[in-house]
């Protein structure tokens, strides 16, 4: 039997502030299989982070059941999806979220470290992968805020990819970037997604959606409808 | 893993310099404190006990007691028990007691030609050369003639020479001592060898003349002020009960005087000192907590400011202890930097204190291990807390942070 990837279902997600309970998910009904390509689109407000957010194993729902890769990740340890995290998931977010006082190179490395895996090993990954996104070499030693926007990103999607992961979150990663640099980003994500990688994108924009095969439409913490797939 | 974690933790602290500093500070004031006046007091304590012994632990002096003080009675010195006769008793009685030396202490106005001073008079057997380890470097000191014919002469000490003399040479002068309200002319016979500050008195600054000359000269009186007595090799406590029985059986009253015996001064100034060294040390230490507190705010403070950067870290697999030990070593790199250079400074203090006063500078390897240690100690408890408190962060509110 096949299982999918992500597996949601009825998940809630209800912030509490004070008194007043605000329901960011009211009910998501969601399963990705493997290697997909999915586009989460909605207004602001509409939950599209908060839903990422618990798919990343960085949140957990109020209410409901959610499966990764046939693992119950509601019932596991706080180490287990710092594991996961680490191996399984690379992150690329608006805001880039670089280590500060490190260099691109050393930004790169950090999953590594977690992993545990010895520096050589680290460099030699890092490099390629740098190269691969298409980082110039003379801007692997500089500060993140040595940066332009669209270098960050590219960095930040080299560090995603850093433990070979099979899912890429990205929340509106072109957010922050002109249209040149976010086309050459989504150029990157089509090709990953190419290597099988399953790639979950949030965006607010209907030509970066258009790049994926499958489009998701929140509304208010509820999904309105799907294309694709 | 840990090594890179250390590696972390240290660009953090380069990057904001000034607040490393300032988060040492507490650390480095409590260290060189507590480092400072550990060694000054074993300094101290080593130079008093060196001086003491310097005496000899065989010296045993015997003083005389007090006696009324009961019903409202002012108790008063005893002064008419030591003789010269119960000195030489003492030495021919006691087995383990080597010799013995009777002594009046007294006050003197001196004057030669145009120089004039005070000095303290010292009336002695020649047993006191021997007793306390004093000889002379010119000329000869107090014989028995001298004490059989009452004779006037005077041994010096060197900075009575300096001060009357003015560079002549002292030897067969003949000085004036002004004794009570009478004038004596005593001719010098000797000058002693510097000896220095020995415990209570400065043998420099004193003169030593017969004893039997002031009994029978000078005030007439038949009774000395004390006692010194030299106990044999290793036989001090020996000694002193010898002593204690025969002045106890000859005056009938265990009141009527006490015996000292050089150790046992030794060990009260031992404990004095060491009692005065731990509480010092302990006040000291609460500064070092105070220092603890100083890191604990300011670790508190940098986790506030990098919430972001730990929910990337979590974002990126980092565990909880990952958080933790990045922020623990942190606190334990500014307590032991802050440690050593407290230490440092302590040493700094502690050698120009022992400088000024000419005594060793005294730093043991232990002061050293528990003032690094319990530096670290410190940093580990107060960086703790703030360590934990980044590590349970939550990962997307971390993220969220502005
Ligand atoms: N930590 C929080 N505390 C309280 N309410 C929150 C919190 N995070 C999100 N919300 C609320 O949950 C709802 C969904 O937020 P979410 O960030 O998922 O929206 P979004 O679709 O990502 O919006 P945008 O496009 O602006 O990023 C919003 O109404 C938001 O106000
Ligand atoms: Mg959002």
């Amino acid at each position: 039997m096949k299982r999918p990837l992500f597996d949601l279902k009825n998940v809630k997600k209800v912030y509490k502030m004070g008194d007043v309970e605000v329901p960011a998910l009211r009910g998501i009904n969601l399963t990705i299989e493997k290697g997909e390509f999915v586009a989460i689109i909605g207004h602001s407000g509409s939950g599209k982070s908060t839903l990422l957010s618990i798919m990343g194993c960085l949140d957990k729902p109020t209410e409901g059941k959610f499966f990764l890769d046939g693992e119950d990740v509601l019932k596991v340890s706080d180490n287990r999806l710092a594991i996961i995290r680490n191996q399984k998931i690379g992150f690329v977010f608006q805001q880039f979220n670089l280590l500060p006082r490190m260099t691109a190179l050393e930004n790169v490395e950090a999953p590594c470290i977690y992993a545990g895996i010895k520096r050589s090993e680290r460099i030699k990954r890092a490099k390629e992968l740098l190269e691969r996104v298409g980082l110039e070499k003379e801007r692997f030693y500089h500060y993140s805020n040595q940066l332009s926007g669209g270098q960050r990103q590219k960095v930040a999607i080299a560090r995603a990819l850093m433990n070979n992961p099979d899912i890429i979150l990205a929340d509106e990663p072109t957010g922050s970037l002109d249209t040149h640099s976010g086309d050459e980003l989504m150029k990157i994500f089509v090709q990953l997604n190419e290597e099988k990688r399953a790639i979950i994108l949030v965006t607010h924009e209907k030509y970066i959606a258009d790049f994926a095969r499958r489009i998701i439409h929140l509304r208010d913490g509820l999904i309105e409808g799907q294309n694709g797939a | 893993m840990v090594l890179e974690l250390i590696k972390v933790a240290f660009r953090s602290l380069k990057a904001n310099k000034l607040r490393f500093i300032l988060s040492m500070l507490g650390i480095i004031i409590g260290v060189a404190a507590v480092i400072a006046i550990i060694s000054i007091g074993q300094g101290a304590s080593q130079k008093i006990t060196e001086q003491i012994s310097a005496l000899g632990s065989e010296l045993i002096t015997i003083f005389p007691g007090f006696k009324g003080g009961t019903r409202g009675k002012i108790s008063t010195q005893v002064t008419n028990i030591f003789s010269l006769e119960l000195a030489e008793d003492l030495k021919r009685l006691s087995p383990d007691v080597k010799n013995v030396t009777a002594v009046i202490q007294g006050g003197a106005y001196l004057k030669y030609k145009e120089n004039n001073m005070m000095a303290n008079v010292v009336a002695i057997t020649p047993e006191f050369s021997e007793i306390l380890n004093v000889s002379t470097q010119e000329g000869r000191f107090i014989t028995n003639q001298d004490l059989d014919e009452y004779r006037k002469v005077v041994v010096l000490g060197q900075e009575v020479v300096n001060e009357l003399f003015s560079g002549e040479d002292p030897l067969g002068k003949r000085i004036v001592v002004q004794y009570g309200n009478r004038k004596f002319m005593f001719e010098v016979i000797g000058v002693l060898e510097k000896k220095g500050q020995m415990m209570f008195f400065n043998f420099d600054n004193q003169i030593y003349i017969p004893v039997t000359t002031v009994m029978k000269r000078l005030t007439g009186a038949h009774y000395v002020s004390q006692y010194y007595a030299k106990a044999r090799e290793g036989k001090a406590e020996e000694a002193i009960k010898q002593i204690e029985f025969i002045l106890t059986k000859r005056l009938k009253d265990e009141n009527l005087f006490k015996v000292f015996a050089q150790q046992q001064v030794i060990k009260a100034v031992g404990q004095a000192t060491s009692t005065m060294v731990i509480m010092l040390a302990g006040i000291a230490g609460i500064s070092l907590l105070v220092g603890g507190i100083g890191i604990m705010n300011i670790m508190l403070v940098s986790v506030v400011e990098r919430t972001r950067e730990i929910g990337i870290r979590k974002a990126l697999g980092a565990k909880r202890r990952d958080i933790l030990i990045q922020f623990l070593v942190e606190a334990l790199i500014i307590s032991f930097v802050g440690g050593v250079i407290g230490l440092l400074a302590g040493w700094i203090i502690s050698a120009v204190v022992a400088h000024l006063n000419n005594w060793p500078v005294v730093l043991s390897p232990s002061s050293i291990i528990l003032a690094v240690g319990f530096s670290m100690g410190v940093g580990l408890v107060f960086g703790l807390y703030p360590a934990r408190k980044a590590a349970r962060l939550d990962p997307v509110e971390a993220l969220r942070y502005e």
